[in-house]
């Protein structure tokens, strides 16, 4: 499951498996969550503690390492949703969901693609996986280059309503 | 000694006179309004008393409720705390027309104290700098006009019955002088029912330093040395330290010396406040506080007397343990209020309902506090939920304890003054102890600073395991909650 997490001024993508493993913006991380109370969790990241009290449910406020700081949270469902319902027309950029290497691009900027299109294929982990637009849109910037190796989080795509 | 005390007020203050009782093995009676029947005061008290309705006038102002209260009891003490019915000389009247000793000065004291004119001339009889200004207070609106011009702009309203800033205007422009008079004047006849007002010179930057001081009925005075509580917004402290970073030897026996000169003029007994403006290395008085400050603490720390149980033994009509040579001030002291407000909206109280709460401990760390899960923050009240005083050998060592005391609280359920202080320990200007009563204004809210990632990251993940947890409410908060819930949310 995949989420976009607004953590003060910052944006990150978050990436949870079945098993708990964790990504941050594509990059597995080692995470280890405690639930040590109602709304109070100990997260150890690579052995380094985080402590995090949620102070206000909405919007949500936690304290964590010793500051405040403002979270919102978006699925990529509820993001889907949004943007097939045309409730989204801003500029989407598409970003590397893992680290891996460009294979293939497929498109070139100014295009327009039909939902479903593929704009590159990324090579991770033994397996391709296609990069596809969420709904019909003009690729307004093109990153994406074949043979280019990338990290999670890298820019590959914006996209713009057509 | 007196064997039973009646404290007729609430929250940390009601609990910290609780604490002093205790030590000296006196009975404790507490008192409530609706709005306070679960507080803690209530449930750390021998006995307690409800007074009436949430709103204060009907209960922690209600003079007939509380000596009622006390008679019922069987107390022979009432402590009033500092706030509501603290310096109100009626109701140490009142108190006294019952048979009941009350922990605080003489009403005559208390009455030439608080007349802020009266207290002027006396300080000036005394030989205590005052700020240049009126001495006598003014009902007509023309002569406080001139009187204003013929001291030049700034210049600043008081309501001469006054106090929390009510009636209070800073004039910056003479063009404002009549409507700020007008509007002075109805808010002090609101608040005190008396629209009459007196006018001072506007003396910026300053330090507000003031000196606590005890007096015995034998007339001995003693003064415990000074705290800088500068640190203010809406002309209430958020941070006090002793000592002041401003004040050198000279200038703190001058201050000294002055407090222990109004406390004798006014003939004053038992605990006090004498607060002063420091402007460019001289001092001019403000007034007296004829009660318990709420940053007592910080004296107590460097002194290591325990104000409250001296009060009690003061009341009770023992002499002061001490002379002025006995009092040595050790190390240095900070206090950081916790009130119920938000700091990133100018300070507004805040409502709310405190759920997981962490106080700080370890050396150096005292926390005097109300805090605690479930209690519903009354809005009826002064917004302070607690207060955390860090000592150490010297100011650095204080302030690296307050960070850390700081560090480990957590305080869920309501916005609090804590951003603000975590802020005011890191900030250049306040470590360096160059500060005045603009400070506040001038450096809050600092520009939002970027998070280190792995904080972000687990940030993150505490927001999804929240969404989870809320979407889910049956969900057990023990263990390791994480990988199944993972598997549940992939299977959605």
């Amino acid at each position: 499951m995949r989420y976009r997490c607004r953590v003060g001024a910052s944006d990150v993508d978050l990436d949870i498996d079945v098993m708990g493993r964790v990504a941050i913006e594509g990059s597995s991380i080692s995470a280890d969550v405690e639930a040590v109370g109602p709304d109070l969790w100990s997260i150890l990241i690579d052995g380094r503690s985080h402590e995090v009290a949620v102070l206000e449910r909405d919007p949500l406020r936690v304290r964590i390492d010793g500051g405040e700081v403002e979270l919102a949270l978006v699925d990529e469902r509820t993001r889907i949703g949004a943007r097939q319902s045309g409730a989204d027309a801003r500029p989407y950029e598409v970003r590397a969901p893992m680290p891996g290497l460009i294979v293939a691009v497929h498109v070139r900027e100014g295009d327009v693609i039909d939902e479903g299109g593929s704009i590159c294929t990324l090579e991770a982990m033994k397996m391709e996986n296609e990069l596809t637009v969420p709904r019909r849109a003009r690729i307004a910037r093109l990153r994406a280059s074949a043979g280019a190796k990338v990290n999670g989080g890298d820019l590959l795509a914006v996209l713009a309503p057509e | 000694m007196f064997k039973k005390v009646l404290i007729a007020n609430r929250g940390e203050i009601a609990i910290r006179v609780i604490r002093a009782c205790r030590d000296l093995g006196l009975a404790t009676v507490a008192v409530y309004s609706d709005a306070d029947r679960a507080a803690l005061h209530v449930r750390l008290a021998d006995e307690a008393v409800r007074l009436g309705p949430a709103p204060s006038s009907e209960s922690y102002l209600n003079v007939a409720a509380l000596v009622d209260a006390a008679r019922r009891t069987g107390a022979d003490a009432v402590h009033p705390g500092y706030g509501f019915l603290s310096e109100n000389a009626a109701f140490a009247e009142a108190c006294a027309a019952a048979g009941l000793v009350f922990v605080g000065p003489p009403a005559r004291a208390m009455r030439e104290l608080g007349e802020k004119t009266a207290a002027r001339r006396l300080a000036r009889e005394a030989g205590v700098p005052t700020t240049p200004g009126l001495m006598q207070a003014l009902e007509d609106p023309l002569e406080l006009r001139r009187q204003a011009h013929d001291l030049g702009v700034p210049v600043v309203l008081k309501a001469a019955a006054g106090g929390g800033g009510k009636g209070m205007r800073i004039v910056r422009d003479e063009a404002q002088l009549d409507v700020l008079i007008r509007s002075a004047m109805g808010e002090a006849r609101g608040a005190f029912g008396d629209a009459s007002l007196y006018v001072e010179k506007y003396l910026e930057p300053a330090r507000h330093v003031e000196v606590q001081f005890v007096a015995d009925t034998q007339g001995r005075v003693v003064w415990l040395g000074e705290r800088d509580c500068s640190v203010q917004r809406r002309h209430q402290k958020l941070i006090e330290e002793t000592p002041g970073p401003g004040v050198d030897e000279r200038i703190r026996e001058q201050l000294g010396d002055a407090a222990v000169r109004l406390a004798r003029a006014s003939g004053y007994v038992n605990a006090g406040t004498a607060e002063f403006l420091i402007v460019n290395g001289a001092f001019y008085f403000l007034e007296v506080n004829a009660r318990l400050q709420v940053e007592h603490p910080v004296t107590e720390a460097v002194t290591g007397i325990d104000l409250v149980t001296l009060q009690l033994r003061i009341a009770a009509g023992e002499p002061l343990p001490f002379v002025q040579g006995d009092i040595v001030r050790r190390g240095h002291a900070i206090e950081c209020r916790i009130s119920a407000e938000d700091p990133y909206r100018d300070f507004i109280p805040a409502a709310g309902t405190i759920g997981f709460v962490r106080e700080p401990a370890g050396p150096g760390v005292r926390v005097d506090s109300s805090l605690y899960p479930g209690l519903r923050v009354p809005t009826e009240y002064d917004p302070l939920l607690s207060k955390v005083i860090a000592h150490g050998r010297d100011r650095a060592e204080a302030l690296s304890r307050m960070r850390r005391a700081l560090r480990e609280t957590v305080v869920a359920g309501v916005r609090t003054t804590i951003p603000f202080h975590q802020f005011a320990l890191e900030e250049p200007d306040f470590i360096a102890g160059a500060y005045d009563t603009d400070y506040v204004s001038a450096h809050w809210p600092p520009a939002a600073a970027a998070l280190p990632p792995e904080t972000v990251a687990a940030a993150a993940i505490a927001a999804v395991m929240s969404r989870r947890r809320h979407a889910a409410s049956a969900e057990p908060a023990d263990g390791s909650s994480w990988r199944r819930s993972a598997r549940e949310d992939a299977l959605r």
